[in-house]
């Protein structure tokens, strides 16, 4: 696999240019032939900032 | 002795004349490797024990131009016009060699069609030095003046003659000429230098195959569609290597004025067949494509083009782009 890439099982996607769809089903309609998957691959994990609350316990 | 003007440095004019069970005694030349004028084999190249050789000489058959290594092998017959040696007689009867005869050896090639003629003739009187190599594996050079390191015999003229027609009683009608230069006498003979291998070369050493890009259906600002095929037996790589070779590390796309163009994806067209490469692409332009390098694709995972297969080179195709 190409660095920068993702498999896509046909070929390879720019991870950056996965990114820029905003919706799996953007990504889906753009990328009939690929699944959604690969969309969700590539999404950055979602920092979970503790609450107040959770840092006064 | 230090150099003094006018005076000839001499060597003893001895060699030990002992002939042990063993010997070098060339055998049939069944193959010629083209090296560039400044290429060589030495300690490091051959390893220990000459353990990197095989490796070595496999990654120099697809390095760029200028450090490429040539493979020609299948060579089934050779006709030997080598020039006799000239002597002169004196008056009295006695006899003096005038020159040595200069080498000439043309070989039937058994393998290899139009296509290679028509590669090989590219070479003609090209300045590239020969490594022959023997039925029994030998590869024979020369030295270089340094120890322990063999180069290339140095070739006057090598000459891929036009094809033949066959008339029923011939298969083949390819042959290839060296005519050796006048150096060459001593460096095959004073001079030689020669590697046993432990590996058949024939086998192991492949030249490159060359492959024809083009496109399959008309680029538009967004899509390329390539298809990619050995040049003569006209072989789908696409299809062939699916995946293998539809991804990003497996082309150079250049824009029109010769930047990068990095693609955001590289597919096996579900459309049209070959590659569907997808990507941002100027309009009213003609951008490049082409296969990566030789090197570059047998470093692939998987690799393409790496031993026990031959090396594959594209040509650089060019792509209006509307």
């Amino acid at each position: 696999m190409t660095a920068g890439y993702i498999e896509t099982g046909r070929g390879e996607l720019l991870i950056s240019y996965v990114q820029s769809f905003a919706t799996a089903e953007a990504f889906a309609k753009a990328h009939p032939d690929v699944s959604v998957e690969v969309w969700k691959k590539v999404q950055p994990k979602k920092v979970v900032k503790p609450s107040e609350d959770t840092e006064k316990k | 002795m230090s150099n003094v003007l006018s005076t000839l440095a001499s060597t003893n004019a001895f060699g030990n004349t002992g002939v042990q069970t063993t010997y070098f005694d060339p055998k049939e030349i069944i193959g010629a490797i083209l090296v560039p004028k400044d290429w060589k084999i030495d300690s490091t190249y051959l390893g220990t024990l000459g353990v990197s050789l095989k490796t070595n000489l496999q990654a120099d058959t697809r390095k760029a131009i200028g450090d490429r290594i040539f493979p020609i092998f299948s060579f089934g017959g050779v006709t030997d016009s080598s020039a006799e040696s000239k002597y002169q007689t004196f008056g009295y009867g006695s006899e003096r060699k005038a020159s040595d005869g200069k080498y000439t050896w043309e070989f039937d090639l058994m393998q290899g069609g139009i296509s290679l003629i028509k590669n090989l003739r590219k070479f003609n009187s090209s300045d590239y030095d020969v490594i022959f190599c023997t039925r029994d594996s030998y590869m024979i050079g020369t030295k270089t003046g340094t120890a322990s390191q063999m180069k290339g015999v140095s070739c006057d003229l090598l000459d891929v003659k036009p094809w033949k027609l066959s008339d029923g009683s011939n298969a083949t009608g390819l042959k290839i000429k060296f005519s050796l230069s006048l150096a060459a006498t001593a460096e095959l003979n004073e001079n030689v230098e020669y590697i046993k291998t432990d590996f058949d070369i024939e086998s192991n050493v492949h030249g490159l195959i060359d492959v024809r890009a083009y496109e399959t259906h008309a680029a538009s600002t967004t899509k390329m569609y390539i298809g990619l095929t050995t040049n003569e037996n006209d072989v789908d790589l696409v299809a062939l290597l699916t995946t293998t070779i539809a991804k990003a590390g497996a082309i150079i796309l250049k824009n029109a004025d010769g930047s990068v163009n990095t693609p955001s994806g590289v597919a096996v067209g579900a459309t049209y067949s070959g590659l569907e490469i997808t990507g941002t692409f100027v309009t009213a332009t003609s951008m490049t494509f082409q296969l990566e390098t030789p090197t570059a694709l047998a470093a692939l995972s998987p690799t393409i083009g790496a031993e026990p297969e031959n090396g594959i080179e594209s040509n650089v195709l060019t792509v209006a782009i509307p």
